[in-house]
């Protein structure tokens, strides 16, 4: 038997329309979008232009032409943090990021480009929201948070921090990378100005497609020029969106399946894989409680919004019941620091990590069945 | 006689435009840029200027924040 349990990491399996639009795209019509006028040309640009549609009316965009296709959301927070911020600039951030905020944004700091300040979060991921609210500066520029946790379940109160942004007229980025496709995402509402998402994780598409939702007062300068299919008798890159974002040539065969895993989620509807999933996480933590050798970290059933669930155990280190449910039981799960080293110190499991269970849409109970029956055994053999 | 030539920033804005000018009832192709109009992408919509209410499709573009510019279509 063969368990996937790391959806965190990527989701596994894709819908099969996912895989079949890819194929489609390989074996019948595989041209270039924007490159020339014929037929194969001008339907992969269809397929591009639609699936920028899309994602702007999913995340309530201002417009199609501020949706931008990086290869993925490390790439789409770079392009946003480098693009923006200037000299002197201050950036406010929280310790639930992962790295692909963190490294960006530590290297402006050390290049003296930026000033950073690291909010505080509590040991279930609560961000100190007064702190947040003090840290506040004349030079502040940009404010960076996660939405989703990628080691436990939780989420940051976007409304409330973009509320916040809005009020002292800076900017808010999210990192929708655990959630977009997930939870609903409004970018109007939600007064996000910049959204990173991920198309190969909770959107089932493939991976190398991500991207950025760009409200219509973001300026973003751009990293790469180069060949964009428009102003070709221009030698410098145009200064329009998503050209300008978008220097060669786009993925086209990865944007193909990542319009079928938005439309695959907005047929199955987003509150249906919600409850699916709330239901096969619940079931989850409530099998895993009666393993006593097993310590669940974050804030309980309540507030596991997503599902992640992380554990530890005093009897092996979490790499080692990984490799066990790898090699013995087929169960696939992912151990350590999840790319998060904050986290982990915010939330107590630093510098070991856990052990990461993230179920996804396809699995089922008897696969949880499985995995707690096979977790029973690797204590009993202890 | 379809006898004009709309030119946009890029290949997604001339897909946006088709999607809005078929929403608003308007008969065109999707051509190749013509090799003597300059062109800002490879693509651009070709309509008849006679039969096609002009200062409606200017409006319906401009309110969707789509640049463009018309030219002649010489064969």
């Amino acid at each position: 038997m063969q368990v996937y349990l790391d959806n965190t990491a990527t989701s596994w399996p894709k819908p099969n329309t996912v895989v079949e639009s890819i194929a489609d795209y390989l074996k019948n019509y595989g041209g270039s979008p924007g490159r020339s006028g014929h037929a194969f040309a001008l339907k992969a640009a269809r397929i591009v232009f639609e699936t920028r549609e899309l994602l702007a009316e999913f995340f309530n965009a201002d417009s199609s032409d501020r949706v931008i296709f990086t290869s993925n959301a490390t790439n789409a927070s770079n392009i946003a943090f480098k693009g923006i911020l200037k000299k002197g600039d201050h950036v406010i951030t929280s310790h639930m990021e992962h790295n692909s905020t963190i490294r960006p944004l530590r290297n402006l700091e050390k290049e003296g480009i930026i000033e950073l300040t690291i909010i505080d979060c509590d040991n279930n991921g609560n961000i100190d929201f007064d702190l947040l609210k003090s840290s506040f500066r004349q030079n502040t520029k940009l404010v960076s948070t996660i939405h989703g946790s990628n080691i436990i379940g939780i989420t940051l109160p976007i409304d409330k921090i973009g509320a916040l942004c809005k009020s002292k007229n800076v900017l808010y980025h999210v990192d929708a990378a655990q959630t977009a496709g997930f939870l609903p995402i409004d970018v109007q509402k939600n007064s996000i100005d910049i959204l990173t998402f991920t198309g190969h994780k909770k959107l089932l598409g493939p991976s190398g497609t991500g991207g950025l939702i760009l409200r219509n007062n973001v300026e973003i300068d751009t990293l790469i020029h180069g060949g964009s299919g428009s102003k070709s008798e221009s030698e410098t890159h145009p200064d329009f969106y998503p050209d300008k974002l978008e220097a060669g040539t786009p993925n086209t065969v990865g944007i193909t399946g990542l319009k079928a895993g938005i439309e695959f989620i907005l047929k199955q509807g987003q509150k249906n894989i919600i409850n699916h999933s709330r239901q096969i996480t619940d079931y989850f933590l409530d099998s895993l409680i009666d393993i006593d050798e097993i310590k669940i970290h974050g804030p309980g059933k309540e507030k596991n919004i997503l599902p992640v669930i992380s554990v530890t155990s005093n009897f092996f280190p979490p790499d080692k019941i990984a490799s066990i449910l790898d090699k013995e039981y087929g169960i696939m799960t992912r151990a350590g620091l999840m790319c998060s080293p904050l986290g982990h110190k915010a939330l107590g499991t630093f510098p070991q990590g856990t052990l990461r269970f993230s179920p996804g849409f396809f699995t089922s109970k008897k696969d949880i069945d499985y995995t707690i029956n096979s977790l029973k055994q690797i204590f009993k053999n202890k | 006689m379809r006898n004009k030539v709309l030119t946009f920033q890029s290949t997604h804005h001339v897909l946006k435009a088709e999607k809005i000018l078929i929403e608003a009832g308007f008969k065109f192709d999707i051509i190749p840029t013509p090799k003597n109009i300059s062109s800002d992408c490879g693509m651009s919509i070709r309509l008849d200027s006679e039969s096609s209410d002009m200062s409606f499709l200017s409006d319906v573009l401009t309110y969707n924040n789509i640049i463009f510019q018309i030219y002649d279509y010489k064969i």
